[in-house]
């Protein structure tokens, strides 16, 4: 997979460790970001407040706290 | 069929999906979901050191970003820490070489299975157990951050009192301003590197209540530390394994992009379900874990491959089950406090 095969020994297991480091480092703060923007609708979805189309589209109500989504 | 960097897309979306699951009972319960990963990969055919040094990578990224959310909160005693890191590598490169030999002679994949069971079995019966008990003692020490937590009203367990007794020099100083001989702390961070090494766990579960119990850290350092240094023995035993080609990044990669999303899942719904409510359905689930390990290991010593699928289907299953508890948990709770605000608005 991603082609270090090719790669032996020491040099192979660093770039492996790298790359599960990298993806970690990427994935937390991607989905931290995901989180901030599609977590309030999100969560209005699973309370039964808005419809899944209505969040995707940024269609639903403004919440009771004056439309601050956090 | 399809494919993605030459894997297939089924494979990587079965991982995918499975790393979600951990990643929920990992992020709800704040342990139990990497020692899951090792047993289904024995159950789906890898090759022990391959399904142990993929476990370990897994355990490396998860800790990775576990401890990202510690960072600010001073939870760490790096000087602890470090001294884990010395006395669990050390743990590590033993475990690895007695799974090295075990594998020679072929056994390593019987030993590593039994292990499993009576780990998970003995775990599961634990929480179990208090969990069935119920009060406030959960069973088990968390991997949550708790921001509200003070160093200061720690009580001490007994046998920490009693280790830190023994004032074998030299002592070190730690955070919670007790001194501790250097000799336990390496003989606890050793004897949880070997597990680490043995069986592909990041040891967490056993080397977090072992500061607490043994050592005598407040809950909160132990906490901190341990995933410092689970980055650091998650990533040599990574490292080590991958030397020898053990580490499979079409699981690793998969698995950790579904765990991390379901951490985050997991974590929020901490604070919407009780804990209690759900602990004796994760007990359930470890149990389920071993005797799914003890199926396939039957299956094999009797030459009947459908057990090792009834194996998967069990491990699977247990998963799906709890995470799908702690979510319908969660989302029930959010619309009953959604109901009194929405009321009102209906009028």
């Amino acid at each position: 997979m991603f082609g270090i095969e090719t790669l032996s020994g020491n040099a192979q297991a660093a770039v492996l460790v790298g790359i599960v480091l990298l993806e970690a480092l990427v994935l937390y703060v991607g989905y931290g970001g995901l989180e901030t923007w599609l977590g309030p609708r999100f969560r209005r979805v699973l309370e039964g407040r808005c419809a899944v189309l209505d969040a995707l589209f940024m269609r639903c109500q403004a919440t009771e706290n004056g439309g601050v989504d956090r | 069929m399809m494919e993605l960097f030459g894997v297939s897309a089924t494979l990587l979306a079965t991982f995918t999906g499975f790393g979600l699951l951990i990643g929920i009972l990992f992020g709800f319960f704040g342990m139990g979901g990497s020692f899951l990963v090792t047993p289904a990969l024995l159950v789906m055919g890898y090759e022990p050191n391959v399904a142990v040094g993929s476990g370990l990578a897994f355990v490396f990224g998860t800790s990775v970003i576990a401890t990202l959310k510690h960072r600010d909160l001073g939870q760490v005693d790096y000087k602890l820490g470090v001294l884990m890191i010395a006395g669990t590598t050390a743990g590590i490169e033993v475990g690895k070489l007695g799974l090295e030999y075990l594998q020679h002679i072929g056994l390593a994949g019987s030993v590593v299975s039994v292990a499993y069971v009576l780990l998970l079995g003995g775990i599961g019966a634990f929480v179990t157990r208090e969990a069935l008990k119920g009060g406030d003692d959960d069973g088990g020490l968390e991997h949550d951050v708790d921001e509200d937590a003070d160093l200061e009203d720690a009580d001490i367990p007994d046998i920490a009192q009693k280790i830190q007794s023994y004032r074998i020099p030299p002592m070190m100083s730690l955070r919670g301003g007790f001194k501790v001989s250097l000799w336990m702390i390496l003989a606890v961070a050793f004897a949880t590197g070997l597990l680490s090494g043995f069986l592909g766990v990041g040891g967490g579960f056993i080397r977090m209540p072992a500061l607490f119990y043994l050592i005598g850290v407040p809950v909160p350092v132990a906490v901190g530390t341990d995933l410092f240094e689970i980055v650091f023995s998650g990533g040599i035993g990574s490292f080590l394994y991958a030397q020898s080609g053990a580490v499979d990044l079409s699981i690793v990669v998969p698995l950790l992009a579904g765990s991390a999303l379901g951490a985050r899942l997991g974590a929020a719904a901490t604070s919407l379900v009780e804990e209690d409510d759900i602990k004796v359905y994760f007990g359930v689930m470890l149990l389920l874990g071993a005797i799914a390990v003890a199926i396939r290991e039957v299956g094999n010593a009797i030459q009947m491959p459908v057990l090792d699928t009834v194996s998967l289907v069990i491990i699977l299953g247990a998963a799906l089950l709890v995470s799908g508890a702690v979510s319908y948990s969660a989302v029930r709770e959010l619309r009953e406090e959604a109901e009194p605000a929405t009321s009102p608005a209906a009028d």
